[in-house]
Formats: structure tokens, C-alpha cells, sequence
């Protein structure tokens, strides 16, 4: 009986492979018992760090001490993790207690602005993070470096802290580099750029007007306008209501217009009720519920039979705002799509 | 023996042995390289929580509104406490709407009574199709909460409603009976602003049964008593962590957990919602997008993320697991069926050439050649075309590859989330790993096998799922 499938050198082959594969698992199972031990010894080492530097932090940030009776319990063995000690606590204050932390931080950010530095873009991004709270304004020229570092992640996470009120320096330098974060939502970047707080105003304006930014760049200043309730970028926005308006740019415009608008910029709202994009008919409803007044509830109530239902959502809610009731109750009595946006407006 | 078989037969042994071990080969390669694949991604993504804290992202309120649509079957003893974990999830802007699905007991009355519901009208903002909603309900008492009461149609059908009905840029689609983690949804969720043309995101389900629930959220860890639970535990490492964070750094995930995905509203409705006419409209649903968005041109990225938890509770009975496992194959083998031009099709790009066959062969065939391998194996040895020794060789390498696929998704766990922190656990799950391949996996590989002869046999049956529930009390009192 002569076995054909498998001959000597397969049946050596598998053999082999069988102990390689016993030894990778016993490696294995290993390296998980040993990452076990000593991430259990790094917290338990964390945790002995932590409770010897807590008494002496709260007596510095109190006055009771001076910040080298803190620095004397650091060694130099534990230096960063003394400054993620201190990153977690300068998340939680404010103000003074703010300073001094960062004051605790200074003799040690020289060994993270060398990890900024290193080939690893995770951990870059992760010392620009420590930099941008702890570092600012004596390390803020390695933020404005990483805006150019070849990691999308790094240049955002530099923008994020350069963004931040009492940076206003450095916020035409983030602007300039705005393009670089495509890939991140739209709404992240407006976020990032509304955490500039009102110092980030001019800037923003001036972003808004420059016909030379992309579309999606002027909609996140114009958004960051929005929710910082930028009352003086109501007359920019109505200019960018105009038919040659990119259609993004020009839906931000109504939505900025819907929060800091004034029936002064009825008429070009008014017109957009009819437009052929459906975006647009709601967003221009919506902020005729903010800026318009009885005499457009006859126009809004034509869009509750609107075809896009997001449109006839936006009328019954704009007809809600206006107080429009009759308009609504009558919608009410019909048994098609806009009965049921005006029940639902009108709750019954 | 030989003398008395046809050489031709002996030929056809002999080829499809071949076929089998080349089967085999290329399986654990691909789990192999997934793992390979993972391990790398999984560094990379601890390292990156690091940089963009949950707590900058909430602290920044950048996250979009999100309608968690949680379909619900029969749960009236469930119910009360899944909605009042989803209720209470660290997330800024969100609204949970639970669609009782027609049941027959008393789920709609015990919701109505936790959480004083209303009548309201809600206007739909999509025309999917489902079955007729009878009504619509919004808590007084919490305001996030609306529960959409409408005729059986089965999970999809149910989803199609909340979809018709959601107003938010994105939606999650999760299981009633699930527990999602308080900071679960921020997690999910900032793969949506990191890429910001992101349509699908799925987390990891992880299994609750015997860890200690709390006011509806985990509150300690624990691997499950019963042995047939904590080969789920394992199964289901190897399957997100290094099955699916390998397929994401990929790019070219193909599963969302039906029980916790989150989508892009938009996107969805545009390819008309979730199919009703398959028992895996989760991974149809995804594969349906990949072909959409390719086939139109469409920015797109499907992603997994690996620490978004959402808790589930395993089957802990063959009987049910079995059922579980048919359903599974029936929808794997529906969705790749029905996609199959995707096959090998460079207009897919790697979901075409690497996902979809992958899938397509090794998991949707793969019972079908496992169980015929091992009778072939068998035949050879009774004719003579191979001994005992070599059969038994071939066996232990096949039991190796599997210790070392399952030990290594273990060690994942442990380089990355730590979600068992007793130590005993940790040991306990390694040695599942040296015990699993041998049994369990043979089971499931009849359970799937079972379920490509259900599917043959045009079975649509969902399959009832028996499930004990997380409050303690109801556990001690074997209710």
C-alpha cells in the first residue's frame, strides 16, 4: 500500500509546519500572559506615581508649596509620564490653576517636542496634543511646523490647539492651511474653527469673502460663523445667495442667515422658495421662519406639498415659527404628505 | 483496496483531496494575513485614540445628531431596560427610536407604561417600503425616546420604518436586547468626522453572558460560565479583532453586525433601505453600498471600529446556536448570491478582488469543502491512497493553524482593549484555544453545512433565539 498523497518529504513538510505552528502558539500565548503582567505592573506603577504627586500638585496649585518640592519627586526615569499626569489635570481647571500646571509641565516639554519629531505619525500627533495644552505659547512654533507634517492626523491635531482663543496669532496661519482637512467632516471643521471663540471672527469673515477658497472651505467658515452667532457676517452671507454661488456655499449662507439674519434679506430668501435644488427650497424656508413674517405664509404653505418631504418639513416648522396656525390647521384637514407635517407641527 | 476501485475514482480522490488542502492552505493564509493585517491596525489605533480623545470630541460638540433605531420583537421582558441603557449613552444630540415590530406580547404595553408614551404624528421624511405603522408614540417623560408601532415584517422591514421616519444625518441600527456602552456611539461615530465620506461604520459585539450588569451597563467583565458560550467568546475575538480589523486596513470590510452598525442616512435611503426578502440584511445592506457607491462613482468608506462595544447575549443551547449558525450561512450565501457579479470584478476594486472572493469561496463553500474533506480524507485511507499517520498529519497541522489563529486573536485582545481583566479569564480563554479547534469547530462547520441545505431547500425562517435576560434577579430566579 504505497500512499500517493502524501509522500515522505509532504508528511516532513507538515510535520515541521505542525511544530512551527506549536511554537507560534506557545510564543504567543506568552507574549498575552506577559502583556498581561506588565501592563498590570505599568498601572500599578502609575497608580504609586500618581498618588506620591497628587498631595504635592494640590499644595502648589493652592500656594501651600513651591512647584521644585513637585519637580524634586519626579525622576528623570518618569518625567513623561509626570507630563500626561499633569495633561489629564489641565483638562479638568481653569484660569490660574490652569498657569500653574502648565508652569509644572515647561521643564519637561523638551523631551515631547523631541517625540513630535519622531517617524511614528500616531505619537507625533499625540506630542503636538500635549504641546498644544500644556506648551502654548513657548512651543507654538512646533504646531505651526506640524501643519505641514505629512500626517493628516498631526496637522489636524496642530489646528485644533492653534485654534483656540488666545492663539489669534496663529489662526491665519491655520486658515491658510484649510484645504489640508478634505477628509475630515465638515462639521469638524466648522467645530474646530468655532473653538477660535469670537477672536476667530475677522478671520473667518475674511475666509468667506475670498472667492479663491474652495467651496468646502467657505462653508465651514461659514458655519463657524453660524454657531459663533456672528451677527456682522449676516451682509456677506447675503451676498453669497446669488444664482453663481456655489450650492453648498449658498445653503451655509441661508443657514447662517436663519440664526443672525433680519427681514432685510427677505426678498433674495424669498426667491430661493422656488429654486430648482431642494436643499436650498428648505433652507430658504427655514430661514424665512427666522426672518420673515406673516405675509410669507402664504409662500411657505405652497411648499407643504413640496415633492422633497425635508422641504415640507422645513415649511411647517418655518409656518410654525411664523405662527402661521390657520395656514397650518387647513394643511392639517388633508389627508396627503403635508396634513401630516402640519399634524405633526401642530401635534394633534 | 485499490484493485477493486476504478483508477478514474481514485483520480477524482486524489484531485479533490488536493482541492481540500489547497482550501485549507488558503483559508488559514487569509486568517493568517487578516490577523497580520489587524495586529498592525489594532497598534496603530490605540495609538491614535491617544490624539483625538473621546473627551475633545464631546467637550467640542462636533458630533452629529444620530436616531438610534432599535427594532424589537417579543421583548416585553427585556424591553424596559435596553431602551433605559440607550437612553442614558454620553452622546450630545441623539433620539431612540424603538419599532415594535407587530409582537404578540405585551412589548408595546411595557414600554407605554415605563416611559408614558403619547400618540403623536411624525411625518415620514423617505418612502420605504414596510409594513403599515399604526401609530407612533413619543415619551413624556423622556424626550429622546419614540416608539413606532407597526404590523410584522420581520427585522429589515422594521428598520425600514425607523429609516422612513429617522431626521438625523446618521443613523444606528442595533438590537433592542443589546447593550451598547455609554460612550459607545461618540466612538462609532468619530470615524464619521475623521472621514468625513464615511457611509457605514460597524463596532464589536462583544458577549455578556455571565458578567455583571448593572442598571443596564456592564459593570464587571466576566468570561461565561458554560463552555459552549466561551467558545463564542473566543470565536467571536477571532472574528472582529483579527477578522475584521484585518479586512478594515483592507479597506474592504463586507460585514456590519446587524446588531450595532451606524450609516449615513442618506445613502441608505438611496438605495432603498434594508431588503426584506433575506435573513442577512446586515451584510446585504453593506455589500449593496459597496456596489452603489462604486457602480455611481461615490467617495466612500466602509469601516470597522474596533472599541465601540456593544454587549450581546450568546446562545447557550446547540439547539439555538445551531439555528443561530444556519441563519447566518442562509444570509451570507443570500448577500454573495445576489452581489455576484461583484466576483472578481475590477469595477469593485479590492471588495471585488479580494472581500468578495474570500467570502464567497472560502466562507460560503467553506462548509460545503470542509465536510466533504474529511470524507475524502477517510475514503483515501480506506482505499489505500494515503495512511493513517499522513491523514492524522494533516489533521494536527489544520488543529495547530486554528490554536495558533484563536491564541493569537487572544493576544490582540490583550495588546489592545484588556476587556477581561481577571487573570484567570485571560488563562481560561488561551486554553479555549487549544481546546476549540477540536469539536466546536466541527460543529459549526455542520451548522453551516446545514444551513447551505436550508438555503437549497428555500427555508426563509429567522429562528427563534431563546435569551435569559441581564437583570440578576430574573437570572437567579431561572426566568
Amino acid at each position: 500500500m504505497t500512499p500517493v498523497l502524501a509522500p515522505e518529504a509532504v508528511l516532513g513538510f507538515v510535520t515541521t509546519a505542525v511544530g512551527v505552528l506549536a511554537v507560534i502558539s506557545l510564543t504567543l500565548a506568552l507574549v498575552a500572559i506577559r502583556l498581561r503582567l506588565r501592563n498590570e505592573a505599568r498601572a500599578r506603577q502609575l497608580a504609586e506615581l500618581e498618588a506620591r504627586w497628587t498631595p504635592y500638585l494640590l499644595e502648589v496649585l493652592e500656594g501651600d508649596a513651591d512647584p521644585e518640592t513637585l519637580h524634586a519627586q519626579v525622576s528623570s526615569r518618569d518625567r513623561l509620564d509626570f507630563v500626561s499626569f499633569l495633561l489629564v489635570f489641565a483638562q479638568r481647571v481653569r484660569g490660574r490653576e490652569w498657569k500653574l500646571v502648565q508652569e509644572l509641565a515647561l521643564p519637561y516639554l523638551d523631551d515631547i517636542a523631541a517625540a513630535a519629531r519622531r517617524r511614528d505619525a500616531e505619537r507625533r500627533a499625540r506630542a503636538v496634543q500635549t504641546l498644544g495644552e500644556l506648551g502654548m505659547p513657548d512651543y507654538a512654533p512646533v504646531l505651526v511646523q506640524a501643519l505641514d507634517d505629512e500626517s493628516d492626523l498631526v496637522a489636524m491635531v496642530a489646528a485644533r490647539r492653534l485654534f483656540r482663543p488666545g492663539n489669534e496669532a496663529y489662526f491665519p496661519a491655520v486658515l491658510h492651511k484649510l484645504d489640508r482637512f478634505s477628509l475630515w467632516s465638515q462639521r469638524f471643521v466648522s467645530g474646530m474653527l468655532a473653538s477660535g471663540g469670537v477672536e476667530a471672527v475677522p478671520v473667518l469673515r475674511t475666509a468667506i469673502a475670498d472667492d479663491g477658497r474652495s467651496a468646502p472651505e467657505r462653508v465651514a467658515a461659514l458655519d463657524a460663523l453660524r454657531i459663533l452667532h456672528d451677527s456682522g457676517a449676516a451682509d456677506q452671507a447675503h451676498t453669497l445667495l446669488s444664482e453663481g454661488t456655489d450650492r453648498e456655499v449658498r445653503i451655509a449662507a441661508l443657514r447662517l442667515l436663519e440664526v443672525v439674519g433680519h427681514d432685510g434679506y427677505g426678498p433674495e430668501v424669498r426667491a430661493l422658495l422656488t429654486h430648482g435644488d431642494s436643499p436650498t427650497r428648505q433652507a430658504a424656508a427655514e430661514a424665512l421662519g427666522a426672518l420673515g413674517d406673516h405675509s410669507d405664509a402664504k409662500a411657505l404653505a405652497d411648499l407643504l406639498d413640496d415633492p422633497s418631504p425635508w422641504v415640507r418639513v422645513g415649511a411647517a416648522r418655518a409656518l410654525s415659527a411664523l405662527g402661521a396656525r390657520q395656514e397650518l390647521l387647513i394643511a392639517a384637514a388633508s389627508d396627503g404628505p403635508e396634513g401630516q407635517v402640519a399634524r405633526e407641527v401642530l401635534g394633534r | 483496496m485499490t484493485d477493486v476501485v476504478p483508477s478514474f475514482v481514485l483520480s477524482v480522490l486524489e484531485g479533490f483531496n488536493l482541492l481540500v488542502l489547497g482550501y485549507f492552505l488558503v483559508l488559514n493564509g487569509a486568517y493568517l494575513a487578516t490577523s497580520l493585517f489587524a495586529f498592525r491596525a489594532l497598534r496603530r489605533y490605540a495609538k491614535r485614540l491617544k490624539a483625538v480623545e473621546v473627551e475633545d470630541l464631546l467637550r467640542d460638540e462636533v458630533l452629529p445628531p444620530v436616531t438610534l433605531i432599535a427594532p424589537a420583537y417579543n421583548e416585553e421582558a427585556t424591553c424596559v431596560q435596553s431602551v433605559r441603557s440607550l437612553l442614558g449613552l454620553r452622546y450630545p444630540e441623539y433620539e431612540v427610536l424603538v419599532v415594535n415590530d407587530g409582537s404578540k406580547d405585551g412589548t408595546l404595553a411595557a414600554l407605554a407604561e415605563a416611559f408614558d408614551l403619547r400618540p403623536v404624528p411624525r411625518a415620514p421624511t423617505a418612502e420605504l417600503p414596510s409594513k403599515t405603522i399604526r401609530g407612533v408614540y413619543r415619551s413624556t417623560s423622556q424626550p429622546k425616546l419614540w416608539v413606532v408601532d407597526k404590523e410584522n415584517g420581520g427585522k429589515a422591514d422594521a428598520l425600514n420604518a425607523g429609516l422612513s421616519l429617522c431626521r438625523t444625518p446618521l443613523f444606528c441600527a442595533i438590537d433592542v436586547d443589546t447593550l451598547v456602552e455609554r460612550e459607545a456611539l461618540t466612538r462609532i461615530a468619530r470615524v464619521f468626522l475623521e472621514e468625513g465620506h464615511t457611509v457605514a461604520a460597524g463596532g464589536i459585539i462583544r458577549i455578556v453572558n455571565d458578567s455583571v450588569v448593572q442598571s443596564g451597563s456592564v459593570r464587571e467583565v466576566r468570561l461565561p460560565r458554560k463552555w459552549l458560550a466561551r467558545f463564542q467568546v473566543l470565536e467571536y475575538l477571532r472574528a472582529f479583532l483579527a477578522g475584521r480589523m484585518g479586512w478594515d486596513a483592507l479597506d474592504a470590510t463586507l460585514i456590519i453586525s446587524g446588531a450595532f452598525g451606524m450609516f449615513r442616512r442618506a445613502v441608505v435611503v438611496d438605495v432603498g433601505g434594508y431588503a426584506t426578502d433575506t435573513v442577512g440584511e446586515d451584510m446585504e445592506l453593506v455589500v449593496r453600498l459597496h456596489r452603489h457607491c462604486r457602480e455611481q462613482g461615490i467617495r466612500y468608506a466602509v469601516r470597522f471600529v474596533p472599541d465601540p462595544v456593544a454587549w450581546t447575549e450568546c446562545p447557550e443551547s446547540l439547539r439555538v446556536l445551531g439555528r443561530q449558525r444556519d441563519r447566518w450561512q442562509r444570509g451570507l450565501m443570500e448577500s454573495l448570491w445576489r452581489h455576484r457579479r461583484m466576483l472578481f470584478n475590477p469595477r469593485y476594486g479590492r471588495v471585488g478582488w479580494l472581500a468578495f472572493p474570500y467570502f464567497f469561496f472560502l466562507e460560503l463553500c467553506g462548509p460545503v469543502i470542509e465536510a466533504l474533506g474529511y470524507v475524502g480524507f477517510f475514503l483515501a485511507v480506506a482505499v489505500g491512497r494515503a495512511s493513517s499517520t499522513y491523514v492524522l498529519a494533516f489533521l494536527a497541522l489544520a488543529v495547530a493553524f486554528g490554536i495558533a489563529l484563536s491564541v493569537a486573536a487572544v493576544a490582540l485582545e490583550e495588546l489592545s482593549f484588556r476587556r477581561y481583566p481577571r487573570t484567570r479569564d485571560l488563562l481560561a480563554l488561551i486554553g479555549l484555544a487549544f481546546v476549540e479547534t477540536v469539536g466546536y469547530r466541527q460543529l459549526s462547520t455542520w451548522w453551516r453545512l446545514r444551513g447551505v441545505y436550508s438555503k437549497v431547500r428555500g427555508v426563509s425562517a429567522w429562528g427563534a433565539m431563546e435569551r435569559r435576560g441581564f437583570d440578576p434577579k430574573k437570572k437567579a430566579a431561572g426566568t
